[in-house]
């Protein structure tokens, strides 16, 4: 016996496949914001900002450089301790020559570097003005040779992370429109293989409410099944990238991860409710005869 | 509900469109509380145009209807499910659902139609069936009936909300002449039990072989005749 055709039921697996691959990238999109918004703070708490002290002075003179430089506000603090540590030249050289792999100090004679303060710097004061201002103050120091940082890394990284965010952005919402119309059509060619039950319903006296129901049962359980699918890549994704690339351990924050897999099962089903409800409102106030 | 005189059916000059063809001008009747009514007219008279205004599948623009106590010139489109429960449709392009059984088929309807309760379903169905003479064959698909056991499950769709009126096209349309007088006696019991019936026919056997009020679709106008 052929199946009985159910009202509101129609294929599900071109809108599951497309619907869970919408929501897929959308959710990879979060995920690299996520990521990226991470590897920032990163990249902002290790920014350094180097001070080269004169030659001649004194410990008593390190150290009022260092009492110095621990009450300003910039500074980062671990605990109830600044971020600063002490390098001097000695150990700078041996860091320089593990770089260069070249002994300079045999054919100069003499260790031509200077012993510094490295000092990290808050996250807020992640911009190259506020950065300029720092050297300057810090410059205003006794027995300060030279502040030294990476000059317009700041800015660059601010620059291309709004540029990663827009790009992100725009794609996720194009996604979203080619989904949402996709979803539209699909579901209009169901409801038109199905003119003549809805027909029949509607010439019994069976409210639009009543007839839209399934559809939009059958709507919701489409956007919930293809958010899980979409979650279930993900984290698959997530956990081999993991494995494969090296520090990207560090980026993952499960709990926002568990925000974006929520927000998928939410945009699923909104995605379902709302392109089945406009559909069915289309399609129901046209006249019984333009349905053939 | 109150028990009227007022008729089932009232048109006072109304014009049926078509979309924005006219296809019938100034249309005045009354059909009265179980009265059978003929219409009849040629094929494209506006017959069938002017039963879809009854049941508001086409739009009342000028003029004024009153059906089953709904105004039609003035009906929320939210109320239009409302008024097709106080009519019986019978119509040619509305057949049975042909991959269920006929209880299925009058099951449809009635959960369509807000009835919830399984007792009352049943109840009602085995009802309906025994007014049209086929209480034996429930649990049959629409395939396996005869054209004319076709058209009884069609009636008893429609009779199933109790409908103050039924509306049927060309109800004995397929079927050959000892079939339409079989369905013709189950429309006349539907009558007699006190349900208006406006039928469109082209089978003037049945007019004469039962007389009755008639209207005529003639010429972009409906007279008695």
């Amino acid at each position: 016996m052929a199946k009985k055709k159910k009202i509101g039921s129609y294929p599900n697996t071109m809108i599951i496949i497309s619907l869970t691959a919408a929501l897929f990238l959308i959710g990879f999109c979060g995920m690299l914001v996520v990521q990226s918004k991470k590897l920032v703070s990163i990249i902002r708490q290790n920014i350094e900002v180097r001070i080269f002290i004169d030659k001649e002075t004194t410990e008593a003179g390190k150290d009022s450089i260092l009492t110095n430089i621990q009450s300003r506000p910039y500074v980062q603090q671990i605990g109830d301790t600044a971020s600063i540590q002490f390098v001097s030249k000695e150990e700078a050289a041996i860091e320089f020559m593990e770089g260069t792999k070249e002994d300079f100090t045999a054919f100069l004679g003499e260790n031509p570097l200077r012993d510094s303060y490295r000092v990290k710097i808050q996250e807020d004061y992640f911009e190259e003005s506020k950065l300029k201002e720092i050297k300057t103050d810090i410059e205003q120091i006794d027995n300060i040779y030279e502040v030294v940082y990476q000059e317009n890394l700041a800015d660059d990284i601010n620059k291309n992370i709004t540029k990663v965010y827009i790009i992100l952005a725009t794609f996720a919402l194009i996604m979203l429109i080619i989904i949402i119309l996709l979803i539209n059509n699909t579901i209009k060619l169901a409801i038109y293989s199905q003119r003549f039950l809805i027909r029949s319903m509607q010439l019994v006296g069976a409210t639009n409410g009543f007839i839209q129901r399934p559809f939009l049962v059958r709507g919701a359980t489409q956007g919930i099944i293809s958010a899980v699918f979409a979650s279930i890549f993900l984290v698959i994704l997530q956990q081999v990238a993991i494995r494969n690339v090296e520090g990207l351990a560090q980026l993952q924050e499960y709990n926002k991860l568990a925000f974006i897999l929520l927000a998928l099962l939410i945009l699923g089903i909104l995605i379902g409710v709302v392109s089945t409800t406009q559909s069915m409102i289309r399609y129901l106030r046209m006249s019984l005869d333009d349905l053939y | 509900m109150t028990i009227t005189n007022e008729p089932v059916v009232l048109l006072e000059r109304a014009d049926i469109y078509q979309g924005t063809k006219p296809i019938l001008a100034d249309v005045n009747f009354h059909i009265d509380k179980g009265e059978f009514v003929f219409l009849i007219g040629r094929t494209g008279s506006g017959k069938s145009s002017l039963l879809k205004t009854l049941y508001a599948d086409l739009w009342l623009q000028t003029g004024s209807a009153r059906v089953a106590g709904y105004e039609l010139h003035k009906i929320k489109r939210s109320d239009v499910p409302f008024l097709r429960r106080r009519i019986g449709i019978v119509f040619q392009d509305f057949q049975l659902l042909t991959d269920r059984s006929v209880e299925e088929n009058l099951t449809f309807v009635l959960k369509a139609t807000g009835w919830k309760e399984k007792a009352d379903i049943a109840r009602r169905i085995s009802e309906v069936l025994m007014q049209v003479g086929l209480g034996t064959s429930p649990k049959k698909m629409p395939h396996q009936l005869s054209g004319g056991e076709q058209q009884r499950v069609v009636i008893a769709r429609a009779m199933l909300n109790e409908p103050q009126i039924l509306i049927a096209d060309e109800p004995t349309g397929n079927l050959d002449p000892e079939v339409s007088e079989q369905i013709m006696q189950v429309f006349k019991t539907i009558n007699t039990a006190g349900t208006a019936i406006l039928m469109a026919t082209h089978n003037y056997d049945l007019l004469k072989n039962h007389p009755a009020r008639i209207l005529k679709c003639e010429n972009g106008v409906v007279h008695e005749s």
